[in-house]
This record gives structure tokens, C-alpha cells and sequence, in this order.
């Protein structure tokens, strides 16, 4: 009953009613969509990271940081693998041999890591596959095949097919030389990662530089879903500390951090839109009440408590804002399902998003419970911008009320 | 007299044009803050990359693209006059670099090892301050610092004579051996697998074997960081079609990117913070237009104009948003000028990152005129749109109708 009262009252004057909804439901899409889009930038330079890079956590030998050198090896890995494997939650495992070397064609030289990679297991832990945009993934019919990025290759001058050579430094520190024939070609969101990187075959790194068998620079382990990482991680590094247990996180601070601060500043802004919406929809009550005091001076004088007065305005003011809220958020929805599919094209600033490892197509990730936030979020400050103008309206004494003149 | 009616007009309902004020207050304040922290850090972004490109660099036709020490010039002294000579340039610091391993007993990394003035070169990149251990490299001398990693990684302290190895000047080797005189530190963005080393010019070319001063680039600083791209201009018409004269947009596109992408950010933020003051400054405009309609139907009656009347509406509207744009300027003025002097330092992981870009961990404030200028021009076009709005309204008045009220 009185909730239907303030319903109708909200359409007494439409164009003023309209007014500060269309100022809520525009305040709210901006706020939703920079929101989503913060997250669905930080998510994908997350995942890239984690599935192309990093995977959830690797593990070195604790010296290795330090020095990144072949000597820092991990011993009876095929034991710490089949460990590994066997703990629940973990998706893929596998083993890596990592040295520096100077790759060097008929123009250029290169510094790069030469990572030796596990031709069976190492597509579980890293989608380098489909980043290729040339050539194809090293094979075991190739003779010496190594993949390098984009970059390094223009640096090069170098082509599919090109044969390079490359010095690395042997676990006994001397410098030897191998050649390899440049079989694939790829492109990461990560401009650092390409510039750093070149691959190749396990066997043949590990015959060029005496690497033992059965022993690894590193281990690098992928677990689904992404949150349960650090807890295995946790949990494994507990159980071997003579070893280096790094996830993620630790490996990319930037990330790390742009992961923790993206989503508190989306709110944050969110709460600064809303807080300059809730002082219009202050003000519009207020005019309201202003302008209906001998109205309401008539209903209490005709004996409506004053504590249902006051509801009145309540859900008046409730109403008011979920027009807004509730047209912003179908707003949000639309939009943001059609740019979640077709994404959102930064490619104008793709060298400087990719330096700091981000994609230039952002699709915008908002979950339920975002929306649900959101619509809370909404409702509090409809609340709280309605005492204000209610109260007044409580103390308006009914006898001078209905003697006001407008 | 017009303007006292107004301004009068405006304070009659004190506690509305406090709230709209309010509103204002808040976008201009925020907006203020927001701008002048994204460009403090923009502005360092810049410096620690001028710092180490120079704004406009020289390079031999071609280097940039194949950064080949066949491509590096010669930069005579009188080639040195030439570009000292051009109006706004301030200094030029020559560099001669390329790759090389270093090696110290059994162990080897491949580093950049630059040859440069010590000098000059500390004028601009303060390296001498980033020694940690022995002494900065005088001019002239045969001897070389370390990065800490590599100084590390090759066990090599100060007094001990480390081998460099490399490819040199067409085809030549390049080879020899130099005592470390001091140890710096530094954060290398990027390529972390690399060490990095610096010996003066003439030890340099001694290495690659090239000839008497020749240089791969001539980073030149200028007076005033606005006037570069008039200034490569000229240098390139000075200094003829054998060198490539750069600026460090070009050089460093990845910055530019990263500032223009984050600035858009900011800006569509403000757009629609701006939008939702704008909505609650219309509503408030809105609804003084109707409450007054009777008031504005007797000033008609009585011989004021339409025109007349308009005008003193648009001129509360404008009032309004001056006093308004006052009131932010004092809040945030203050606050921007503190920050300004007094940057907010940076700690734990955030400050990491700075690190990682090179950047000094501080979040400076600018004090750039045009920041401020900008926020007026958007907020007076904010206020003209508004103001519009109750001159269609009056021009529509009907006399009669007002003033019965019907």
C-alpha cells in the first residue's frame, strides 16, 4: 500500500524523475565497464602469464636466482615429477633445462634464455603452441629445431628455416657452441618474455652442454583451478626445503599487484560515481519534500504517523534509485555481454600494453556476484541519501505545513 | 545588476546550491588529483627514459634497425660542433656499444658492455651515484664497472681483471682484458639474463676495434623537452642523409604507448564522473526553472523581458559552477602543491615495480598548468550545455499560465 503510493509518486514528475535515473544508470555503466575491463586486462596478462611463462609454480634449485646458471640443477627429477603428478589439482608438470646464451646469426648478435623443453609433458604446462605465427611447434623430426619470437628474429634477421648459432655456457663454465635451425616463430602478449626466450629441445641442449640425465634447471608445475596454487605450492615446498618454491605471484610482482589493486580500485571508483549520484538524489528529495509540504502536512494532519511518512519517502527514494540502478545494470549486461564476445580493440597502444605484458584486445570479465555487489552497492547508497531528506520531512509541524504556499 | 539578481537567485535556496555545489566540488577535486598524479607519473616515466636515450638521439643510417657496430659513425669533433651548434641543444653524450662475453676464471655471461664519456654520461644518468663498491670510471682509463648481478655471478671484485670476448668492428674480434674498478647497481627492465657494463670511449674502441672516435650513438639532451621534434628536424637537415637522427618517442614507442593508454583510462574516468556532476547540476537547474515558473510569470508580467530573464538564469547556472570550480581549486591546489614538493614515497611491492621500470619509487604530483586549464574548459562546456536548458523554458513561458499556475 504505501510502497504504491511512493511508486506513483515517482511519476508525478517525470522529466525530474527521469533526470537523476538516467544520471545513475550512466554513472553505473561507466562504473560496471571500467571495472570490467580493469579485470578482464589484469585476468587475460594472468593467464597469458601463467599458462605461456610462468606456469602456477616452479621450482629451482635455491642458488639458481642468483646466478641463472646451468651448474643449479634439480637432481632425481623424474622422482620429484612423479610426485608432483600424484598431488591433486595439478594439471601438468614438466622439466626444463635453462642456460644463457648469445644467439648469433650472419648480422646480429642476441642474448637470450636457452630453455631446453620436455617435447612429451611440456605442452601441459605452457600454451607456447598457440602462439606460433609461423613454422611449427619443435618436433622430434626435426634435426636441432628451435623456436625464437618475432622480435628476436627481426633483431636477426633472421627467417623460418635460418640456421643460427648459439654460444651457451656449460655447467663447467666453458663456452660451447651449437648450431640450430630456426623451425617455428611465435608472438606473446608479453614483449619481455619474447625478447628473453628461445627454445629448444631438451635432448639437444642437454648433448651440447653435458647436462646430466635426469636432472633439471627447473621444474614448472600447472595447477586448475588457478586459486588452489598457491596451497599446493605451499604444500610441496613444505615438504622439500632444500628447494626454491616460487609461484606466480612471486615471479611477477607486477602482475601480482595489478591482480590485488585492480579490483579494490574498480570499486573504489564505483564508490566515488555513486557517492556523487547519492548528493543528486539528495537533492531531489529534498525538492520533493520542499515542495510537498502541505501535502504531507495534509496526511498527518489527516493522521498518517509519521514513521509511515517516513517509509514513504524511503521507498520513494528506493524507487527512484532502482529505475536508475536497475536500467544502468540491464545497460551493463548488454553491453558488456557484446564486448565480453567481440572484445575491445587496443591495438593503437599494443607495443606499450605489451611491454607491460598486456594483451590489446581486452574482453571485459564481470561475474554475478559483481552484478549482485553492484546492485548492493546501489541500494546502500539509495538508503542512505534518503534519511536526510525524509527527516526533515518528519520535522515539519502539520499546522504550518498545510498553510505553506506551494 | 543583472549578475546581483543571479548571484542572489543562487543563494535563496542554500541548502540545493550547497549540495549541487557539492557535486562539483567532488569532480573537480578528484578529477584535479587524478590528472595531476597520472601526469607526475608520466612525467618521471619520461625522465628516467630522456635520461638514458637523450630526447633526440643520432645514429649512424640504418642502426636503429640493425644495431650493428658497422653501422655505428664517426663522430669527429667537428661532427660534434655541428650538432652542439644547433639552437636548443644542450649536450651530446656519445656512446659506443655492443655485446660481449665476459668472463672471469671459469665463468662466462654475456653482457652489453657500453663504452661512453664518464662525464657526460653521469651528468644525465647519475651513474656514478649507483656505484656500490670501488670507484666510478674516470676519463680516459683502461677499466671497467660491473653490474652487481654479473659482478657476482663471475665472482670478479674490484683490482681483478676480467676477459671480454666478442664480435667487433667489420669483422674483426673483439678481445680484451680490463680491471673492474668499481661495482654498480641497476635495474635492468626486461632482459635479466644479460649483465651490463661500462668502459670509457677509448677503452671501447679499443675493444670492438674500430677506429678513433667513432660512436654508435649521439644521445643529445636539450634544453627544453617541448621543442624536440623541432629540433631533430634541424639536426637531420644539419647533419645529412648518412645519420638516422631519432626522438625517444620513436626510440621508446612502448613508453609513449603506455603513458596514452593509461591516459585514455583516466580520461574516459573523468568523462564519466563529469556526466553524473553534469545530471545532478541539470536536475538541480531543472528544478529551480520549475518551481519558479509563477515568479518568472510576474517579472514577465511586470516588463522584464524574456531575454532579460533568461540571461539571469544562465548566469545562476554559471555562477554556480564558478563558485564551484573556486571551491575545488582551494581544496585541491593545496593538496597538489604539497604532493608536489613532498612526493608520497612508494613501499613494498608497488615500489618494486617502480624499480623495475627504473622509475624513482615516489608518486610525484605535476603542477602543470595544462591540467588545470583542461578541467576548466571541461567543466565550462559541462556548465554551458547545462545552462542552455532553462532558456528553452522560458522562452516557452506562457504568462497567464505561469502566474495562475496552471
Amino acid at each position: 500500500m504505501l510502497w504504491h503510493i511512493a511508486w506513483r509518486n515517482v511519476w508525478r514528475n517525470k522529466v525530474r524523475s527521469l533526470v537523476i535515473a538516467s544520471a545513475i544508470a550512466i554513472g553505473l555503466l561507466g562504473g560496471v565497464f571500467s571495472y570490467a575491463f580493469m579485470m578482464g586486462l589484469v585476468n587475460q596478462a594472468v593467464r597469458s602469464a601463467i599458462h605461456v611463462g610462468l606456469g602456477s609454480f616452479q621450482v629451482h634449485h635455491p642458488d639458481y636466482p642468483t646466478d641463472r646458471d646451468l651448474r643449479y640443477a634439480l637432481d632425481d627429477v623424474d622422482a620429484l615429477l612423479a610426485e608432483v603428478r600424484s598431488t591433486p589439482g595439478v594439471v601438468g608438470a614438466s622439466s626444463r633445462i635453462v642456460g644463457t646464451a648469445m644467439a648469433s646469426s650472419a648480422v646480429g648478435t642476441a642474448a637470450a634464455r636457452i630453455v631446453g623443453v620436455d617435447l612429451d609433458h611440456d605442452p601441459e604446462i605452457s600454451d607456447l603452441r598457440t602462439k606460433l605465427i609461423e613454422g611449427a611447434y619443435l618436433s622430434a623430426d626435426e634435426r636441432i629445431p628451435l623456436l625464437m619470437s618475432e622480435k628476436v628474429a627481426d633483431d636477426l634477421e633472421v627467417r623460418l628455416r635460418s640456421r643460427i648459432v648459439a654460444s651457451v655456457v656449460s655447467p663447467t663454465g666453458e663456452i660451447v657452441y651449437g648450431a640450430f635451425r630456426i623451425v617455428g616463430i611465435f608472438r606473446t602478449s608479453d614483449s619481455v618474455f619474447d625478447q628473453s626466450n628461445v627454445f629448444v629441445t631438451r635432448e639437444d641442449l642437454a648433448e651440447l652442454t653435458g647436462f646430466a640425465d635426469n636432472s633439471a634447471s627447473e621444474l614448472i608445475v600447472r595447477i586448475e583451478p588457478r586459486e588452489s596454487g598457491d596451497a599446493v605450492a605451499a604444500a610441496f615446498a613444505a615438504a622439500h626445503p632444500e628447494l626454491l618454491v616460487r609461484t606466480w605471484r612471486d615471479l611477477a610482482p607486477q602482475l601480482q599487484l595489478a591482480a590485488d589493486f585492480g579490483g579494490v580500485f574498480g570499486f573504489g571508483f564505483l564508490a566515488i560515481i555513486l557517492t556523487a549520484l547519492g548528493f543528486g538524489i539528495v537533492n531531489t528529495m529534498l525538492m520533493v519534500v520542499m515542495e510537498r509540504t502541505r501535502e504531507i502536512g495534509m496526511l498527518m494532519a489527516l493522521g498518517m504517523a509519521r514513521a509511515r511518512v517516513f517509509w514513504m519517502l524511503l521507498y520513494e527514494t528506493a524507487f527512484l534509485s532502482m529505475v536508475g540502478g536497475v536500467g544502468g545494470l540491464v545497460l551493463s549486461v548488454a553491453l558488456l555481454g557484446w564486448l565480453g564476445r567481440v572484445g575491445v580493440n587496443m591495438q593503437a597502444w599494443a607495443e606499450g600494453l605489451a611491454a607491460f605484458g598486456y594483451d590489446s584486445m581486452i574482453y571485459p570479465e564481470a561475474s554475478t556476484s559483481f552484478y549482485l555487489q553492484v546492485a548492493g552497492m546501489v541500494l546502500v547508497t539509495a538508503f542512505l541519501a534518503s534519511i536526510y531528506p525524509a527527516r526533515r520531512a518528519l520535522k515539519l509541524l502539520p499546522a504550518e505545513a498545510i498553510r505553506a504556499d506551494t | 545588476m543583472l549578475w546581483t539578481i543571479a548571484w542572489r537567485n543562487v543563494w535563496r535556496n542554500r541548502r540545493r546550491s550547497a549540495l549541487t555545489l557539492a557535486t562539483i566540488v567532488l569532480a573537480v577535486v578528484l578529477g584535479l588529483l587524478m590528472r595531476s598524479m597520472q601526469y607526475g607519473q608520466y612525467g618521471a616515466m619520461i625522465d628516467s627514459t630522456v635520461a638514458r636515450t637523450g630526447h633526440v638521439q643520432v645514429f649512424g643510417e640504418g642502426y636503429w634497425d640493425n644495431k650493428s657496430l658497422d653501422r655505428s659513425i664517426h663522430a669527429s669533433a667537428e661532427t660534434l660542433e655541428r650538432v652542439n651548434s644547433v639552437a636548443g641543444v644542450a649536450d651530446a653524450v656519445p656512446r659506443l656499444e655492443s655485446f660481449a662475453l665476459i668472463s672471469f676464471g671459469e665463468r662466462t655471461k654475456p653482457s652489453g658492455v657500453i663504452g661512453t664519456n664518464p662525464e657526460i654520461e653521469d651528468r644525465y644518468t647519475a651513474l656514478a651515484g649507483r656505484i656500490v663498491e670501488g670507484r666510478y670510471l674516470e676519463v680516459g682509463e683502461r677499466g671497467i664497472i660491473l653490474l652487481r648481478s654479473l659482478a657476482s655471478y663471475l665472482g670478479a671484485g674490484i683490482g681483478d681483471d676480467v676477459v671480454l670476448l666478442g664480435g667487433g668492428y667489420r669483422g674483426q674480434t673483439a678481445a680484451d682484458l680490463l680491471p673492474v674498478v668499481g661495482i654498480f647497481d641497476y635495474t635492468l627492465m626486461g632482459n635479466l639474463e644479460t649483465g651490463l657494463a661500462y668502459v670509457p670511449l677509448d677503452a671501447a674502441r679499443e675493444l670492438y676495434a674500430t677506429p678513433p672516435d667513432q660512436v654508435t650513438s649521439l644521445s643529445v639532451m636539450l634544453d627544453d623537452g617541448d621543442a624536440i621534434d623541432r629540433t631533430a628536424e634541424t639536426l637531420q637537415r644539419e647533419l645529412g642523409n648518412e645519420f638516422d637522427v631519432m626522438t625517444w618517442r620513436e626510440t621508446s614507442p612502448e613508453v609513449v604507448q603506455g603513458i596514452q593508454s593509461d591516459s585514455v583510462g583516466g580520461i574516459f574516468m573523468l568523462a564519466i564522473l563529469y556526466v553524473v556532476a553534469g545530471f545532478g547540476l541539470l536536475g538541480t537547474v531543472l528544478m529551480s526553472t520549475m518551481e519558479r515558473r509563477r515568479e518568472f510569470g510576474v517579472m514577465n508580467a511586470v516588463g522584464m523581458r524574456k531575454g532579460r530573464l533568461a540571461f539571469v538564469l544562465f548566469m545562476e547556472t554559471l555562477v554556480l559552477v564558478f563558485v564551484g570550480v573556486v571551491l575545488g581549486l582551494i581544496v585541491s591546489v593545496p593538496i597538489i602543491t604539497w604532493f608536489h614538493y613532498n612526493p608520497i614515497p612508494v613501499t613494498g611491492d608497488l615500489a618494486a615495480v617502480f624499480e623495475q621500470f627504473n622509475v624513482p619509487p615516489y608518486m610525484p604530483f605535476s603542477v602543470d598548468l595544462g591540467i588545470f586549464l583542461a578541467q576548466g574548459f571541461v567543466v565550462l562546456v559541462m556548465a554551458l550545455i547545462v545552462a542552455s536548458f532553462p532558456i528553452v523554458s522560458i522562452r516557452r513561458l506562457h504568462i497567464m499560465r505561469a502566474i495562475t499556475g496552471r
